[in-house]
């Protein structure tokens, strides 16, 4: 078996790859993974590929516990100035954020043309890939969670449960209620910028882009799109794939 | 009229003559058009079927016959030695166009397209047939021999199939033990759970129970400052017998689930039974809609469920296998 990790701002994704496939695994908290790997109840893999956007404090907990649970030094991704036809845009190739490089890795493998990779995790993430595999450039914005904190914590009148369902029945629905109106106003506001850019890239690259969504909020955003999208839900773990070098069959 | 007499006597002389001649040149329609004709007939058409006037006159009526292409290129007996292209087989098609054919047992006697089928594997490369590999005799006297061999006699060319060759009954693995899980109350739990039985690579099947969408309760411990704090807690309540999980994520993050109830009522029992034993618990909506998951796992004979930890084997029971 050989593991694969998706570390993100606040839970790690895991994955095995195994004969050519990936098999999807689960998601859990930081602490609870690493907690796992003190308990030694995960047997040890053969390797170790992982993809983090989390600082160096962060990926040194995780090397130290791999290290201590298996004997292993896990493969930490990282973003390339060009790997696989894939082209990044971004003149220090270095700072782009690995899980976008991945997933757009994973969309061209996917698509085999132009593609526009959508991340809805913490952060939204927009990434345009034209039909050569030319990175034309990206988009961050806060994510669904991420902008509804910030409404929670940046004013004195708003206070609901963060997490609790809120979802329109209908497009364009108005909010009848603060935690209406901020739950809904945060998802229109993603839906939009989403749908915009879908555009932009249409018209740049001259014809629509296959449109991939990825993320753990994709649920909650891609019922609302009226543009042709496809939902992938492990697109960072299969560019970890692809990457590590590994024959990926979809 | 003499001359009239010796005219018409030498026109009945020309079409004598040439009915003669349309019996001699035309064998053809009269070999393929009965087909009680024997078997031995057929192989010598085989063999002078590089004569340009019997393989053109053949190929017409065969190519009613979706076998035709197989049968005749399969048969010529240049192809039973060589994989060269015959010059005289135009229409000689890829071998592997014939290998479903090569398996078929179901050729009649008396007819000549079928019983070119039964040929075939004799005349495939041994690469592109590997059943064929044990046949000794020349391929010649086998593509010869083929049409004979149809029947209630079994070909011999289908005898080394393994597949049809009678085996020792494999006996199922007996020590093998079936197991689910009960519902883990925290997401990272079960979370945790998968990963460990998975890394085994222990068969486990998830089964996802309904969730009741937003009518769940769930009676809670408030946060702790940090989750070290929330799983020193945890583990004094488990000396105490109070099932708790700690949760990792959500507005209760760091607090500590003391159990899910999908009628209010029934959550406020529980907690005010708690409070009683002076405990904190506090009952609220359920803040988001994790799945409630069972894991299901076979076990191969020796392995030991406990390799996921004994606190998550306890939460297995015993199920019969599929």
């Amino acid at each position: 078996m050989n593991l694969l990790l998706d570390i993100g701002n606040t839970r790690v994704k895991w994955a095995q790859w195994q004969g050519g496939r990936l098999h999807a695994g689960g998601a859990l908290s930081h602490e609870a993974f690493l907690e796992a790997l003190a308990s030694a109840t995960i047997a040890k893999p053969e390797a170790v590929h992982i993809a983090c956007v989390g600082g160096t404090e962060l990926r040194a907990s995780f090397d130290a516990a791999i290290s201590a649970c298996w004997g292993l030094r896990a493969s930490w991704a990282a973003p390339h100035a060009e790997f696989g036809g894939l082209r990044n845009a971004y003149a220090e190739p270095e700072r782009l954020g690995v899980d976008r490089w991945l997933a757009m890795l994973a969309g061209r493998h996917r698509v085999g043309g132009a593609v526009l990779v959508v991340d809805a995790g913490s952060a939204l993430t927009l990434d345009c890939v034209d039909a050569h595999g030319q990175h034309r450039g990206g988009l961050i914005v806060p994510g669904l969670g991420m902008a509804r904190r910030s409404l929670f914590s940046d004013t004195g009148q708003v206070r609901f449960p963060l997490a609790r369902p809120c979802a329109p029945e209908h497009e364009g629905a108005w909010g009848r209620d603060t935690e209406q109106a901020v739950k809904f106003g945060v998802l229109w506001n993603a839906v939009g910028l989403v749908e915009y850019m879908a555009k932009q890239a249409a018209e740049a690259l001259g014809s629509p882009p296959a449109c991939l969504l990825t993320g753990g909020d994709g649920a909650q955003l891609g019922p609302w799109l009226r543009i042709a999208h496809t939902p992938c839900a492990d697109l960072v773990l299969e560019g970890l794939c692809l990457q590590a070098g590994w024959e990926l069959v979809i | 009229m003499r001359w009239l007499f010796y005219a018409l006597l030498a026109a009945n002389a020309l079409t004598g003559f040439w009915f003669f001649l349309e019996r001699q040149g035309a064998p053809v329609p009269a070999l393929v058009g009965h087909g009680r004709l024997p078997t031995i007939p057929l192989l010598r058409e085989i063999a002078v079927r590089e004569q340009p006037v019997s393989a053109t006159k053949v190929e017409p009526k065969l190519a009613e016959a979706p076998a035709v292409r197989a049968y005749a290129p399969t048969t010529d007996p240049l192809a039973a030695v060589s994989d060269a292209p015959n010059p005289d087989s135009p229409a000689k098609p890829a071998v592997p166009d014939a290998v479903p054919e090569a398996s078929s047992t179901t050729a009649s006697t008396g007819n000549p397209v079928e019983a070119a089928k039964a040929t075939i594997p004799a005349v495939m490369p041994e690469s592109n047939a590997p059943q064929t590999t044990q046949l000794e005799a020349p391929k010649e006297v086998a593509a010869v021999a083929g049409p004979m061999q149809v029947g209630p006699r079994p070909s011999p060319l289908t005898e080394p199939v393994p597949a049809r060759v009678p085996t020792e009954p494999v006996a199922p693995p007996q020590m093998e033990r079936c197991w689910r899980s009960a519902v883990l109350a925290e997401t990272d739990a079960s979370a945790r759970l998968e990963l460990a039985l998975r890394s085994q690579g222990w068969v486990t099947r998830r089964v996802a129970e309904p969730v009741s969408g937003t009518n769940d309760y769930i009676v809670y411990w408030p946060r702790f400052p940090d989750r070290a704090r929330a799983l020193a807690k945890m583990r004094e309540l488990r000396s105490q017998g109070v099932d708790s999980f700690v949760i990792g994520e959500g507005e209760w993050r760091n607090g500590l689930s003391l159990g899910l109830f999908s009628r209010r009522e029934n959550a406020k029992r529980h907690a005010e039974e708690l409070r009683r034993r002076g405990l904190q618990a506090a009952v609220g909506p359920r803040s988001r809609e994790p799945e409630r998951l069972r894991f299901e796992v076979r076990l191969p004979a020796g392995a030991d469920l406990s390799a996921v930890g004994t606190e998550f084997a306890a939460k297995f029971a015993k199920i019969t296998c599929d």
